[in-house]
């Protein structure tokens, strides 16, 4: 994201067939072996629930990954953590 | 530049989280030029929207968002006058139109045919080409967007563009643009936001979880999905549309468009027109009625002549100048209507021959003389020498209130006739908005957080404090809550209080305020349905339409003035005439003794455990007297200490009177003397504030005017103290020191608290010496007409009873062949009427007399079971043996409830409605019906009575457990020969809890013995050390000292304890084994769950 909070091309996004089969993957520091590179942003929207047990604020964006493979990631807003989301 | 158009406040009644000042002032934060308010539904917050845009010069544009027949939303913004007019009637055919008031929806035909001067956006992601596109699909979607064009034109139709982060914005956006695109329709972008900053998504979400009655767990699906909803900073907004800026520019093309109209000045609301025979002018048509009247009031040799023919030539000058003649003669046509009303309503009574006047004057209006000749006042302001500088002066900025007060009935039918006279669509009752309170909001927030509803139950009954907002301070105050405050979910309920503290809950009905327009009301502010049948409510409060310069009319119920005209009736019939009660003896000693004496229980307006303590001090001789009286206990004068200084005064002058010696108040500067001269130097009516401004810092008539004005808002505080350089400034050009200015500036300010003109007091002094009257000498018809118009004053029906009591009155328990529907008199005794019971309601009860007139008294149980109306459920019959109704029939209480068991099916077996019957057509014997059984006891019989009735006829509780009170307990009528000081002992029901926000954290219990009431003052230490006894338990033991002090009698609590009696000794039996209970903790057990509330306050 830049400072507006739009999105930027990333270079290293996981693939999800080397991630283990967790619904959601922690990726806190990519150093995955294999990385595609994002051809196309297709939405960005946000989530915020739960806050009167244990919040939850995430930041969502769903990418085209380079071969078409569709990828959803998420922030969470109050780390800063990325996660991938798992169908 | 980005400008917002789609914008909710919190008048979107719950599903919006702030006020339309806070947005206000968030847009003029980031620098938004304009912002639209588009509520639900209406325009509710839009003209206090207005006003604060307009002072922080941002261009404010009025719009609404209403929802079609099908579900789909519509954004409406008035581009123009007559786009407001059309704006106004659509939503006002949304809510009448429709069944449910509360689902108010638009037919889209109505939209069509009624668009000009609008700019229709196409809504949020629920609204018109969303819907389409959802459910019909791209093509579908398409042909309606032309069909929008083709009804509304591309000048007037914008589709509406939204991004909040919602999965799914970014290709709705871009399918609804491109349809704008394909059917040559502009887009604009808007931001749907819900509250003004980000952290309060909370709020909302509790909000919506409310409105749909689930807590926040069960509320996922209607919840927003994040916290985007919030008014953004318009470069973030533009940085979103970047794709589209032609979406941004179109804000501001609007804006401008929007800005030819303007809610604060283009109304164009004006009062009906005087309507004269023969073309007659309004000021000679005035003038002619006044100098008629003038004659007959002021006869050439009374002693106010000059001074009355001088006030009505002044009146009437100010009348012409301010152009209020018309005014003035529609307010007497209403009131010559109200007296053709009057005596519709009272026609075939005995009491329309008693001279009553169909309502009353009350407020400032009644300073005026021609009020006072038009019949809208009652009393002679000359002889009264009240000030008319608070209704009517030459700098007037708005038109002056004039408010009436009459009996229910009246009122009702007037209410009905002036729609009537005037339209439906020129008429309308003023609304108000019920706002968040510690208790509510404890209570429906508690709720959605899914916390124990004991708990919450208890927190909201245990809280002192009435602002939502100190829910924190007071849960860190309260036994065994005070961990919780950091405690998950408390705290959020902590936080979530503090926001929604002040927020509008809902529309409600304002008292008694009438809006009536020449021009359409229904084209100047949108009207709706109350929640009382027939009536229509228009959509601004008293504040909004005080900027909107609506006259206003206040058309007021009066409890008392019921009281007295049932009053007056049953002396008629006793005596064969009505009192005329303009013409009694307003000086009679035997009236003001009883007064003076505190003995004023019941009566209007001087009855109240403070005014009782007051009265007892000053002790009132005539009719200004009692206006102060009247006056004095209120918020304004208490804040302003007035009352000390006024009651020492007030000794003071009664002893130096006793010595032939004239009394000289002391005054904190001369130039007060006219002022305060008559109230013994210190403030105690709202005119009085008035005057001192203009005595003392040469306040001219227009500063006093926005003085005035100031003085009747909300949050008049802050506007108040706006005066104080003003203030200051103008007392030391007349010499007076900074200190005194201050000082006497301080008590200025405190009216902005709550407090009466000297008209509206002397109008109210006259009705609390007319009920007491009425209570001295017909005592029985005043306690009978006192229970039927119950609910009203400061006393529980259990505490009236025995008051009617100790005035001799017998009140008596239902009879089943003498009571009437309502209590009744008989001879010295008050009956208590069938409807007071409880499963029996007045329709039943008036159905069981009507059958007993037609067809004979009742003979037996079985006789009442086969005549009653089937409505007369089998808990009613049990109910009316319970409390002796059926005595008669020969048999004890307990054969005759085992009777109704014979003739009734069992409550478990399933019935119609009401009972079923069992072989009853017929007066057969039963079998088993001559079983004998023993009558009930007498604590069985008191707690019957509270159980079924909610008062007891049969004396206090106390009667049957003096043994068993705790040792060393006085009886209050002990207290008056003990020793000021003197450690005491006391137990009591608790009347009255009251916890006045002015009393610095001292709370005041009024609580009742078999002798009388006993008055406590509990400390702050001594209430947050007992607060679960204070505020819960209805019966109470209380230590403390005896402080007595010219005539008053106070206990000083030092501990409060919930009452335990003492176990029965069997070895010392009871002398009176008839009036004593059986098991005193069992009795006080039942009691505990029986007695009534105590009326509480704070």
């Amino acid at each position: 994201m830049d400072e507006r909070g739009l999105p930027i091309t990333v270079e290293d996004v996981a693939d999800d067939d080397d991630l283990s089969g967790d619904r959601e993957q922690e990726s806190e520091t990519p150093s995955l072996p294999h990385t595609r590179r994002v051809d196309d942003v297709l939405e960005i929207w946000r989530i915020d629930d739960e806050w009167w047990r244990i919040p939850i604020c995430r930041r969502y964006v769903e990418v085209v990954l380079e071969g078409g493979r569709h990828v959803v990631l998420f922030e969470d807003v109050d780390t800063g953590t990325w996660y991938e989301q798992k169908p | 530049m980005y400008i917002e158009l789609h914008c909710h406040s919190a008048f979107s009644f719950l599903d919006g989280a702030s006020l339309p000042e806070q947005l206000v002032l968030e847009a003029a934060d980031l620098e938004y030029p304009a912002l639209a308010l588009t509520d639900h539904h209406g325009i509710y917050g839009s003209m206090a929207f207005a006003q604060s845009a307009k002072h922080l010069g941002i261009q404010p544009i009025t719009g609404a968002e209403l929802t079609l027949l099908d579900g789909a939303h519509v954004t409406l913004l008035a581009e123009t006058p007559e786009g407001y007019a059309n704006l106004c009637r659509l939503v006002t055919e949304a809510h009448l139109g429709r069944e449910d008031r509360r689902d108010p929806r638009l037919d889209f035909a109505s939209l069509e045919t009624r668009h000009e001067g609008l700019i229709v956006l196409s809504g949020c992601r629920e609204g018109l080409l969303p819907r389409v596109l959802h459910a019909e699909g791209l093509s579908a979607a398409r042909r309606f967007a032309d069909r929008c064009r083709a009804v509304f034109g591309r000048e007037r139709f914008f589709v509406e563009l939204q991004r909040n982060a919602v999965r799914g914005d970014r290709h709705l956006t871009q399918t609804l643009a491109e349809i704008a695109d394909s059917a040559g329709l502009s887009i604009v972008a808007t931001g749907n936001v819900h509250y003004h900053r980000q952290e309060r998504a909370h709020l909302h979400d509790a909000l919506t979880a409310i409105r749909h009655r689930a807590t926040l767990d069960g509320s996922h699906d209607v919840r927003k999905p994040n916290s985007e909803f919030f008014l953004r900073r318009p470069r973030d907004v533009a940085a979103t549309f970047r794709d589209r800026p032609d979406a941004i520019a179109n804000t501001h093309v609007i804006a401008e468009r929007c800005a030819a109209f303007d809610l604060t000045k283009d109304l164009g609301y004006t009062f009906p027109d005087f309507r004269g025979a023969e073309r007659q002018t309004a000021p000679k048509a005035l003038a002619e009625l006044c100098r008629i009247k003038l004659d007959e009031f002021y006869p050439p040799d009374s002693p106010h002549r000059t001074e009355a023919e001088q006030r009505l030539t002044e009146e009437l000058w100010l009348v012409e100048h301010h152009g209020l003649c018309g005014f003035f003669l529609v307010y007497h046509d209403l009131f010559e209507l109200a007296r053709e009303v009057g005596a519709e309503v009272r026609r075939g009574t005995r009491r329309a021959m008693s001279g009553l006047l169909p309502g009353r004057g009350r407020g400032s209006s009644v300073s005026s003389i021609i009020c006072y000749f038009l019949g809208l006042s009652h009393i002679d302001p000359i002889a009264s020498r009240l000030f008319l500088g608070r209704f009517l002066n030459e700098t007037l900025a708005s038109v002056p209130d004039i408010d009436l007060d009459f009996p229910r009935e009246i009122r009702e039918e007037l209410i009905r006739r002036v729609y009537q006279r005037y339209g439906e669509e020129h008429t309308g009752l003023v609304c108000s908005f019920p706002t968040y309170r510690l208790r509510s909001a404890v209570r429906e927030l508690g709720k959605v957080l899914d916390l124990p509803t004991g708990e919450i139950e208890q927190v909201a009954r245990l809280a002192s404090h009435r602002s939502a907002g100190a829910l924190r301070e007071e849960l860190s105050k309260l036994p065994g809550f005070a961990g919780r405050v950091n405690a998950p979910l408390w705290r959020d309920l902590c936080d979530l209080a503090e926001e929604i503290a002040g927020l509008p809950r809902h529309i409600s009905q304002h008292v008694g305020g009438m809006i009536i327009s020449s021009r359409p009301l229904v084209e100047i502010v949108p009207l709706e349905r109350s929640a009382m049948p027939d009536r229509v409510v228009c959509q601004w409060d008293k504040d909004s339409c005080d900027d909107a310069r609506f006259i206003k009319i206040d058309f007021l119920a009066l409890g008392m003035l019921s009281l007295v005209e049932e009053c007056v009736e049953l002396v008629a019939h006793k005596q064969g005439s009505p009192p005329d009660l303009s013409r009694i003896d307003f000086e009679d000693e035997a009236v003001y003794d009883q007064i003076c004496a505190g003995d004023t229980v019941g009566l209007f307006q001087i009855e109240s455990r403070a005014q009782i303590q007051m009265i007892r001090r000053t002790r009132p001789q005539n009719l200004e007297d009692l206006a102060v009286e009247v006056a004095i206990v209120r918020p304004g004068p208490i804040v302003g200490g007035a009352v000390n200084p006024f009651v020492r005064r007030r000794e003071a002058q009664r002893h130096a009177r006793a010595q032939g010696l004239e009394y000289e108040p002391p005054l904190d500067h001369p130039l007060l003397k006219d002022a305060l001269a008559e109230t013994l130097g210190v403030i105690i009516y709202q005119d009085q504030v008035l005057q001192v401004c203009q005595g003392l810092a040469g306040f001219t008539a227009g500063q006093a005017e926005a003085l005035r004005r100031a003085m009747s808002r909300r949050r008049s505080r802050n506007l108040m103290e706006d005066f104080w350089e003003e203030f200051l400034q103008g007392a030391s050009r007349r010499g007076v020191s900074e200190p005194l200015a201050h000082k006497v500036f301080e008590q200025v300010v405190a009216f902005s608290e709550f407090g009466f003109p000297k008209s509206h007091a002397a109008a109210f002094g006259l009705l609390a010496y007319q009920s007491a009257w009425l209570r001295h000498y017909h005592p029985v018809e005043y306690y009978t007409a006192l229970f039927n118009n119950q609910p009203m004053g400061f006393y529980s029906l259990d505490a009236l009873g025995r008051d009617a009591k100790r005035h001799g009155v017998e009140v008596q328990l239902p009879h089943i062949n003498r009571s009437d529907v309502y209590c009744s008199v008989e001879d010295r005794v008050l009956r208590i009427g069938l409807g007071f019971i409880r499963d029996c309601g007045w329709d039943i009860a008036e159905a069981v007399v009507r059958e007993r007139e037609r067809n004979g008294p009742y003979r037996s149980l079985g006789d009442l079971v086969r005549r009653a109306p089937i409505k007369l459920s089998r808990d009613a019959i049990e109910n009316l043996v319970w409390v002796g109704a059926c005595d008669d029939f020969g048999l004890t209480r307990r054969e005759l409830l085992w009777q109704v068991g014979l003739w009734l099916p069992p409550k478990t077996e399933p019935r119609g409605p009401a009972r079923a019957r069992r072989q009853l057509e017929l007066p057969l014997s039963h079998p088993y019906e001559r079983l004998r059984f023993g009558t009930i006891a007498a604590d069985e019989r008191v707690v019957a009575e509270y159980e079924v009735l909610g008062f007891s006829a049969s004396g206090h509780p106390f009667s049957l457990v003096q043994d068993a009170l705790p040792s060393g307990v006085l009886r209050s009528d002990t207290l008056v020969s003990r020793e000021h000081g003197d450690v005491i002992h006391v137990a009591g029901l608790v009347v009255a809890r009251q916890r006045p926000e002015t009393a610095r954290g001292f709370t005041f219990i009024l609580l009742e013995d078999e002798a009388g009431m006993m008055n406590a003052i509990v400390r702050p230490k001594v209430y947050e050390r007992n607060r679960i006894a204070i505020r819960s338990e209805p019966f109470l033991w209380i230590a403390g000292t005896l402080a007595k002090d010219d005539g008053t009698v106070n206990i000083i609590a030092e501990e409060v304890r919930p009452l335990t009696l003492k176990p029965k000794s069997g070895a010392t039996p009871s002398s009176r084994p008839s009036t004593t209970t059986r098991s005193p903790y069992r009795f006080l057990k039942q009691l505990r769950r029986n007695a009534p509330d105590a009326k509480s306050w704070g």
